[in-house]
């Protein structure tokens, strides 16, 4: 899907990173980033065994495209620039294989949040901590990835390139082969659904 | 006429009914609008609606902050994973098995 490869790249060129040195050594990428980039898969994937193929796929495809970087940006954005590639492959491979959420049946995991009148039922309670500084504890980064693990595939992705790429929703219509309506839907069940198991697992405050 | 007079009104009170239903909205049918206001732009009796629904529903109020808290968090996580000279401590790690299937990977 070439609009999305284009959008990717251009977020990828950043100007202010110095020229790099040339003749990368592969093994040193993935000493010197292959964690970082693990992290970024799995922020999005949230399997961990699927986070370390996209790893490998990532490095094999930089060692293979090595002559076409130019040094135009740091070592760790041209990295990134291909993970995300191969993120979008794996969503693709991932949702055509998988049926489609039945989006005009009630979400059970949102109904549950409320009565019968639609309030919300212990609603959003106070957060204990703030979200940014939550990811400085290991635990934390646990109970996020089974949170967004717990997401189906489809909402998973919507979720991720929503909230963590700002994508523009319509390359996520294309990515994910869905219309806007039934984008809009997916992002809100995402979007509530794990707002409410990390208030379940991490946020809530015992008081 | 007189027909056509009669469709106006009943259209009229079609909308105005629908505006009524949107100024009493639940909290599960506000926050589908919250959520879709961050992708397109709403009708204006929809964000009317919801932006009066906020003022008097603390929990709704959370629910706004708390996704606006997570987004900022994770796109600053991203973008700190996107520099190495942010690189965390903390987090997940590649496993010394998958880093080693890896290093054999790419010698050849
Ligand atoms: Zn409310």
């Amino acid at each position: 899907m070439p609009g999305n490869l284009d959008y990717i790249a251009r977020v990828s060129d950043d100007p202010h990173t110095p020229v790099n040195q040339s003749a990368p050594d592969p093994e040193q990428w993935l000493a010197d980033h292959g964690d970082a980039l693990f992290r970024y898969a799995l922020l999005h994937v949230a399997d961990r065994s699927v986070a370390e193929d996209l790893v490998q796929e990532t490095l094999l495809g930089a060692l293979k495209a090595r002559e076409s970087f130019a040094g135009r940006s740091s070592t760790r954005t041209w990295l990134t620039g291909i993970l995300k590639h191969k993120i979008c492959d794996h969503v693709r491979r991932k949702t055509r294989r998988q049926p489609e959420e039945d989006l005009a049946a009630a979400d059970e995991l949102i109904a549950d949040q409320f009565n019968q009148h639609g309030l919300w039922s212990g609603g959003p309670r106070k957060w204990r901590g703030d979200p940014s500084s939550a990811f400085d504890n290991a635990e934390f980064w646990d109970v996020l990835t089974r949170c967004l693990e717990a997401l189906p595939e489809r909402l998973r992705a919507a979720f991720a390139q929503r909230e963590i790429e700002a994508t523009p929703t319509e390359e996520i219509c294309k990515l994910l082969d869905v219309t806007a309506t039934n984008l809009w839907t997916l992002l809100h069940r995402a979007r509530t659904r794990l707002r409410a198991c990390l208030e379940r697992n991490w946020f809530r405050s015992t008081d | 006429m007189v027909s056509q007079y009669r469709l106006g009104k009943s259209q009229y009170l079609k909308r105005l009914l629908h505006i009524w239903h949107l100024l009493n909205a639940p909290c599960s049918e506000i926050t589908e609008s919250i959520s879709r206001a961050q992708e397109t732009e709403l009708p204006f009796w929809e964000r009317l609606a919801y932006k009066l629904h906020l003022l008097y529903c603390s929990a709704c109020r959370r629910y706004v902050r708390h996704l606006e808290a997570l987004r900022v968090a994770l796109r600053r996580i991203a973008g700190e994973l996107r520099d190495p000279s942010a690189d965390a401590p903390v987090g997940p790690k590649l496993s010394a098995a998958a880093r080693e299937r890896i290093r054999r990977e790419l010698r050849y």
